[in-house]
């Protein structure tokens, strides 16, 4: 039995060890730098597994490290951490095979690995950070270490997205840093175990002060949540290679940003606090706008990544109109949604990887009669288009269904209007590329396949696809099974407040 | 729970063949599989016949719970169903022998099949929505199978409206079990008996545009028409129920008196049954009159079910009418789709196929004898209670006043399809031949078509039973006898004003409003821009209207740019802000 304070260093291990190896191995050594990234993501995999057994038990795990000055490193894992940590072992393991041959001729690999790798631990960090200031460290470095991978392409076009993405983070990060330090002078220091002594007097007192840092807290987290009008940089980020567009969309980036403002509803503010203070309504509504602009926005689009960029900044914002929500089962499937977005958004972005990579095709028009060159592909990107509409049994399904009933359980009957709205212009930005690449006919020849494979285009970028496609199919057609991610969030949910 | 066969087969009904349809993604094994498309709804028909009510097959873990089971309503029409699904299954391997794109249409016959007989055996909502949307987007694919410019527009009517159409229904559905508090369809009706108007407002409408109900019906005969042959059979005679049914399972029929709602379904219903006749009588194809006639007769029973709404204790003796008649109408639909494609390819035996689709016409037309004078007697008799309700008695009486005339309606549009057949049958330019694979599944669904009906309502010891004999009475021949006679004589008057120098009045196009509209390759995203040219008052000036939809379509991004120009000076100004309260406010400690 190993310590239980082990368990979190570990987890964090497994992504920072790759990240400093691979900086001390030479930029020659591609099989090893291969061998310790994939040794990396697997053991990790094993790790959350048996973290993932013992949290269901009932167990939690720890670790607590002074800083001094009443500083306090906090590293925690609940249900709730764990949630975002699987999703992100699961996801990172499989972008790292896709990336490993998405970037196969590239000569910035050892670069590229180290901060990718860097990444990943960074939002293992934001997943198990137990305090805000801990939260604040890792979200930091997620800012950092993500840079160089948007920028990896290096012409004018990536560091202009760069200069973008820094501008509009850093500025994020200061807002979420002034609320961090003054929601510690008002009530004392920020953990999400307990929520801090001060905030239930000060709440009776002074609300407003509250509802001040609340907003300070959520707007810094907003940015990287993309949400609008804070978005400005994800569709500019939009340069970077496929694998990094992938994670960021799908676990790394945006996703901290929402899984912040989860952790600030339901564990540093609490359900019933942001309820009292009627933070909810204008937290459901900004998510709402979002919602419906990013998808009419997606609408214009013509670039093929273009188009799925605007669909995540709508689609993410299911997550914050579910905390904002705040009946228990919206929290379901905001919480449930955290996960489906995130295989659902990371199989259509490994999809125009192949599309770029293998046919040079990054345009709606360019897609016509594609279906039938890269039948298992397009199958993927057919299966991640259709669980955004929210097409039984695809995941996207079961975050719609808990969204919509907990909007009805809160009492908002105008949600599922936005929910509604959401799918009919889903299904107008997706259906069209569907249509063209099974029912038109191309307008070129293709491509050959490479000589020698049976595979319509490099069998490791393919892989990936069809993994996280089933993936979506399997958490949405087995979504009431004992270990899918539904059951895991109404557990967080049951845990924390009671049935669901 | 112990897995006896009969369960063993409710549970294969859906699943056998979404199965087989899986079956079909490997290269190697297509035609294999494709040689068993005929086995797929076996289970299915096999678990109408041995499946009791009250026994359930429940998979806990499949979806939110996945529950499936069969009761009195949704017997009958599995029977059915299957036995389309069954005929219409043979009739695709004949129909389409050496086509190319075959195993991608048998795929998602049996997708579609699954999706069909899933939601009739569906007890939960979450499973009913499942399979509804299964078989509502794997039919776009049998819809424009042919390729043709005329089968992708069908396909774009078909599929812009049943996206709408499943968007209501899961609105309808969230409030629906909001509402319940249970996944259960049994148990909704009762929790919307209050008269919940926005639910049963979605909940009707999409099931409304499955069963091809005014206004939203535009889809249905250009789609049905365009589909090939032998899945028009299984959409015209099968999947249209699924509207049907889903309006008998969710709305609160005998559970409340809702007078108002009543009348107003049986008023578009009936609306829709007469208007369907006019847009059908000057088709020129065979397929396109029976799909009009085909949203004309699920008007007639959205009327029925209207009566039942207003009425409830019009519900016990009219809700079994209302799915007799639905079987009823499929088998013998499904006859007449079946018909056409075999007088187009057959070269012998042209006059007996005609003679065969003459009896099949007559019973939908309700004539003496056939099936379709039975189910139109009961439904008549059921709906004479509902006129003699108290409150709710406006639908039943707007209904039995009307059922006479459109069954005369009826009659013109069968005699306008014969007419029709006779000339596809004469025109037909090439003629592969008819196997044994077409007639078959033919001759069977007509034999069926009538006899299924009287046997069904002989085995029925109910109630319903009562009324069987009288069909067979002077009062019975009389009622189902004049309608078609007055049909004929109306005809040869026609003709006769016609050879007079009456004008030929303006064809109705196919899709009748929608050719309104000027037809675009268009995404859905310049479909929703459409409306503004349609606009009398903007269509004299065209170049402010399309300066008013460029710039409109370019709002979104302009807003945006406008948001974004200014978000990053918001963003320091709220920092800005935000340090400076900080630094004001006095802290203690």
């Amino acid at each position: 039995m190993i310590a239980g304070w082990l368990y979190p260093l570990a987890l964090l291990g497994c992504a920072l060890g790759p990240a400093v190896i691979i900086l001390l191995l030479g930029r020659e050594q591609v099989a090893l730098r291969n061998l310790v990234n994939l040794a990396g993501a697997a053991i990790k995999l094993l790790l959350v597994g048996a973290t993932l057994w013992g949290v269901y038990q009932g167990q939690t795990y720890g670790l607590r490290l002074p800083l001094g000055a009443g500083l306090e490193l906090q590293l925690q894992i609940d249900a709730l951490s764990l949630l975002f940590v699987t999703l992100s072992a699961l996801l990172w393991f499989v972008t790292t095979v896709y990336a490993i041959a998405y970037l196969k001729d590239d000569g910035e690999q050892r670069r590229f690995f180290a901060f990718f790798s860097l990444c990943v631990a960074a939002t293992v960090g934001i997943a198990l950070a137990g305090n805000l200031l801990t939260f604040f460290l890792f979200y930091e470095l997620l800012t950092l270490s993500t840079l160089p991978l948007v920028v990896h392409k290096g012409d004018e076009k990536a560091m202009a997205a760069g200069r973008t993405y820094l501008r509009y983070t850093l500025g994020g990060s200061a807002l979420l840093l002034l609320g961090i330090l003054w929601l510690e002078a008002l009530a004392g220091s920020g953990s999400f175990l307990e929520p801090p002594l001060g905030m239930v007097a000060l709440a009776q007192e002074r609300p407003m002060l509250l509802v001040a840092v609340f907003a300070l807290l959520v707007s810094g987290l907003a940015v990287k949540a993309a949400m609008v009008p804070l978005h400005g940089w994800l569709p500019a980020a939009m340069v970077a290679p496929a694998p990094v567009s992938a994670l960021l969309h799908a676990v790394a980036v945006v996703k901290a940003g929402a899984f912040g403002i989860v952790r600030i509803v339901f564990d540093l503010y609490g359900v019933a606090l942001t309820a009292e203070l009627g933070l909810g309504l204008p937290l459901a509504a900004a998510a709402s706008v979002t919602i419906l602009l990013g998808s009419l926005i997606a609408l214009q689009q013509q670039e093929i990544k273009r188009r799925l960029a605007y669909s995540t900044i709508s689609q993410v914002s299911y997550i914050m109109l579910g905390a904002a929500l705040l009946s228990p089962l919206a929290l379901v499937g905001c919480l449930v949604h955290l996960v489906h977005q995130g295989i659902m958004k990371i199989t259509l972005f490994f999809c125009a990887g192949v599309l770029e990579k293998s046919l040079g095709v990054t345009r709606v028009e360019q897609l016509d009669g594609v279906g039938p060159r890269l039948p298992l592909t397009m199958l993927a990107f057919s299966v991640g288009a259709l669980g955004m509409i929210g097409v039984p049994p695809i995941a996207g399904f079961v975050s719609k269904w808990y969204l919509g009933l907990g909007a009805l359980q809160a009492g908002q009957d105008w949600v599922i209007l936005v929910l509604a709205g959401s799918s009919l212009l889903n299904a107008a930005y997706f259906l069209p590329l569907l249509y063209r690449a099974w029912f038109r006919p191309p307008r070129q020849s293709w491509p050959e396949p490479a000589a020698g494979t049976r595979w319509e285009a490099p069998v490791w970028l393919v892989l990936p696809a069809i993994f996280t496609a089933l993936a979506a199919i399997g958490a949405g057609l087995f979504a009431a099974f004992p270990a899918s991610p539904l059951e895991w969030a109404r557990l967080i949910v049951e845990r924390e407040y009671g049935t669901p | 729970m112990s897995l006896t066969p009969a369960l063993l087969l409710l549970a294969l009904t859906p699943f056998l063949p979404l199965a087989l349809a899986l079956a079909m993604v490997p290269r190697p094994s297509r035609a294999a599989v494709g040689l068993l498309l005929p086995l797929a709804p076996l289970p299915a028909l096999g678990a109408a016949l041995l499946v009791q009510p009250g026994q359930e097959v429940l998979l806990p873990g499949v979806l939110l719970g996945l529950d499936l089971g069969l009761d009195a309503r949704r017997r009958l029409l599995l029977l059915v169903t299957a036995l389309l699904w069954l005929a219409g299954a043979v009739y695709s391997r004949g129909y389409l022998r050496g086509r190319a794109g075959r195993a991608r249409y048998e795929a998602f016959f049996l997708v579609t099949m699954g999706g069909n007989l899933g939601l009739i055996v569906a007890l939960d909502v979450p499973g009913f929505y499942l399979f509804f949307s299964l078989m509502t987007l794997a039919s776009y694919i049998l819809v424009v199978f042919e390729g043709s410019e005329r089968a992708y527009r069908a396909g774009r009517a078909y599929i812009l409206l049943s996206i709408l159409g499943e968007t209501a229904l899961l609105l309808g559905f969230l409030r629906a079990t909001a509402a319940a508090e249970s996944l259960v369809i049994a148990a909704i009706p009762a929790a919307l008996a209050e008269g919940e108007a926005a639910t049963l407002l979605l909940l009707f409408a999409g099931f409304a545009i499955k069963a091809g109900q005014l206004p939203l019906h535009v889809w249905l005969p250009l789609a049905h028409s365009a589909a090939p042959t032998a899945a028009s059979a299984v959409l015209s005679g099968a999947m249209i129920k699924a509207g049907l049914l889903g309006m008998v399972l969710f709305l609160p029929l005998g559970e409340a008196a809702l007078p108002g709602p009543g009348l107003a379904l049986a008023g578009l219903g009936l609306a829709t049954a007469f208007y369907g006749v006019f847009c059908g009588l000057s088709q020129d194809d065979p397929k396109t009159v029976l799909a009009y006639s085909s949203l004309s007769q699920m008007g007639l029973l959205v009327a029925a079910l209207g009566v039942v709404l207003a009425a409830p204790e019009a519900g016990p003796l009219l809700l079994p009418a209302v799915l007799l008649y639905a079987a009823h109408h499929g088998l013998s639909k499904a006859a007449l789709f079946f018909a056409v494609g075999v007088v187009r390819q057959t070269d012998r035996g042209r006059l007996a196929a005609l003679a065969v689709a003459v009896v099949a016409a007559a019973a939908i037309a309700g004539a003496p004898l056939t099936a379709g004078a039975l189910a139109k007697l009961l439904l008549k008799q059921a709906a004479e209670t509902g006129a003699e309700a108290g409150e709710g008695a406006r639908a039943g009486a707007l209904l039995l006043a009307l059922l006479s005339a459109s069954a005369v309606a009826t009659g013109l549009l069968m005699l306008r399809f014969l007419a029709r057949l006779g000339v596809a049958a004469a025109a037909a330019a090439e003629r592969p031949g008819a196997g044994a694979l077409l007639w078959l599944p033919f001759l069977a669904i007509a034999l069926l078509g009538q006899v299924l009906p009287w046997m069904i309502v002989a085995s029925d010891r109910g109630g319903a039973a009562a009324g069987w004999g009288s069909a067979l009475t002077a009062y019975g021949l009389w009622e189902s006898g004049w309608p078609p006679l007055l049909a004929i004589a109306l005809l040869l008057l026609w003709r006769r004003l016609r050879r007079a120098g009456l004008p030929a009045p303006p064809p109705v196009p196919e899709g009748d409003w929608l050719a309104l509209l000027p037809d675009r390759r268009a995404s859905l995203a310049a479909w929703l821009g459409l409306y503004r040219r349609g606009a009398f008052a903007l269509r004299r000036r065209p170049k402010l209207l399309a300066e008013a939809t460029v710039r409109a379509t370019a709002l979104p991004a302009r807003l945006e740019a406008g948001l974004l120009a200014r978000a990053p000076g918001a963003l320091a100004l709220l920092l800005l802000a935000a340090a400076l309260v900080l630094a004001l406010f006095p802290h203690d400690g």
